[in-house]
């Protein structure tokens, strides 16, 4: 038997919270000792009238109040869309949107969280949301579902606006990142994959970003694509760039030019250990 | 959808708040319909006050809406809920934020429906009185733990210490509950 006593345990016990080893420690303690097993008894029964204690029901007035805030915000969305048009038809925001129903959801949606925000604040809902702060990152919410929209155009040139206004908004955006990987994968257009793939190697220090970069490689066909990758993933010369690079350079079909810079890429690698050897 | 191609059949809290960061911000009704009980309840726990506990709760969903944009879905819904929650209740201790609030750290002993509840004989409901009487510090990481299914890394990550630290905090509380909780019990046989 483990003669210490578990006394400090027996609350982590009792809520699951110590690994196995510690728990095995725990019972076999409480087994043979008496003056720990009758704490632990106590404990328990605690433990279990805690639990046995039932949920108050909240009254009608939060469930009011929680269907007023929703309701006052879709109502929002729907006037700033009203307003939004009413800009259009006067030739205001037709040259940004392009007159595309996504753009002008997407802005009409950002601009009524703002001006809900505002009236909830005139409305004492709450001083914490007159700062500064909670503008800008509305107005930084604003940019990022636009640049989601453009990536989601039916035409290139606007994808490439997408691609090109990512890189001007100040803090990366998980959204936009998302967009991006997708757009460096399957846009039909190569040369939106290569804008895309040009603003994801800002990124490359986010480990997340990097797998996707480097794993983007072997699911490609076009030869500009392929070097343009094998160029970034040379210059990353990590583990994960190695292989796929070498696996690339085994493929059968492989264009002799991409073979090639694989081959240039790779010998950096070598001279870089002889290098640092 | 994961990348496997499998589907689930009802959303997760995670897909429910990514559908809302995303802007489709009727689906915070179904995260509402999930918590907002819960939450409630967490509150009401931890400061016997019926209409700020309400005020609270819907001071966090509305900010779950106002900082849709910075939920990442990368980690457990509930735990950035409660990160909400704990700073909500904070701004209402600084007097800040949320209206109708301004209750004592500890819920008064001479709180009508402790007595009540004392006089039922019952021992959920006087855990329940001894509960109320924990010191406010005492009270969160017991109800993270117990009520809220939290682990104790969960609970270390929101009050940003270490899982030690949150295992030495709810074995006192536990302790000093029992203490609270036979003195009542001692109260209630002898009073």
């Amino acid at each position: 038997m483990d003669d210490r006593h578990v006394l400090e345990d027996l609350a982590a016990y009792i809520s699951g919270d110590l690994d196995a080893e510690a728990r095995r420690r725990v019972e076999a303690h409480i087994g043979s000792c008496r003056a720990c097993a009758r704490e632990h008894g106590a404990l328990r029964a605690l433990w279990t009238d805690l639990g046995e204690a039932v949920d108050d029901v909240p009254g009608e007035r939060l469930q009011k109040s929680f269907r007023d805030m929703l309701r006052g915000y879709e109502q929002g969305v729907r006037q700033a869309a009203e307003e939004l048009a009413g800009r259009e038809r006067r030739g205001g925001i037709r040259r940004f949107t392009g007159g595309r129903p996504a753009l002008q959801l997407a802005l009409a949606a950002s601009l009524a969280a703002v001006a809900f925000l505002g009236g909830y604040t005139l409305a004492g809902g709450g001083s914490s949301i007159r700062d500064v702060a909670a503008l800008r990152e509305e107005v930084h919410a604003l940019g990022g579902m636009l640049t989601v929209s453009l990536l989601h155009q039916e035409s290139a040139s606007e994808r490439l606006k997408g691609v090109s206004y990512s890189e001007k908004l100040a803090a990366s955006d998980p959204a936009i990142t998302r967009a991006l990987i997708a757009t460096m994968n399957t846009d039909r257009s190569v040369n939106v994959r290569l804008a895309a793939l040009d603003a994801l190697s800002h990124d490359l220090t986010d480990p997340a970003v990097r797998h996707e970069v480097i794993q983007a490689l072997p699911a490609q066909t076009s030869p500009l694509m392929q070097i343009a990758l094998v160029d970034i993933l040379a210059q990353l010369n990590d583990q994960e760039s190695r292989e796929v690079l070498k696996a690339m350079a085994d493929r059968p079909g492989l264009l002799p030019e991409v073979r090639k810079r694989i081959e240039d890429g790779t010998r950096s690698f070598t001279d870089h250990a002889k290098v640092t050897s | 959808m994961d990348r496997s191609g499998s589907r689930v059949s009802s959303p997760t809290d995670t897909e429910l708040m990514t559908r809302v960061r995303d802007g489709d911000v009727r689906q915070l009704a179904h995260l509402f319909a999930r918590h907002h009980v819960r939450l409630f309840n967490f509150y009401f726990r931890l400061t016997g006050d019926r209409a700020g506990s309400e005020d609270m709760t819907q001071e966090v969903f509305f900010r779950m809406l106002k900082y849709r944009h910075t939920f990442r879905g990368d980690g457990e819904f509930t735990a950035w809920m409660y990160h909400m929650a704990r700073n909500v209740h904070l701004d209402s201790r600084r007097g800040a934020a949320v209206p109708g609030d301004g209750e004592p750290d500890e819920i008064a002993t001479t709180d009508p429906h402790a007595h009540e509840i004392l006089e039922r004989r019952e021992g959920a409901a006087l855990v329940k009185a001894a509960l109320a009487r924990l010191p406010a510090e005492k009270r969160e990481v017991l109800l993270l733990s117990r009520y809220e299914g939290m682990r104790y890394e969960a609970i270390a990550e929101l009050l940003g210490c270490s899982v030690e630290a949150v295992k030495v905090r709810v074995h006192r509380a536990l302790n000093e509950l029992r203490t609270i909780y036979f003195r009542l019990s001692g109260e209630q046989t002898h009073g």
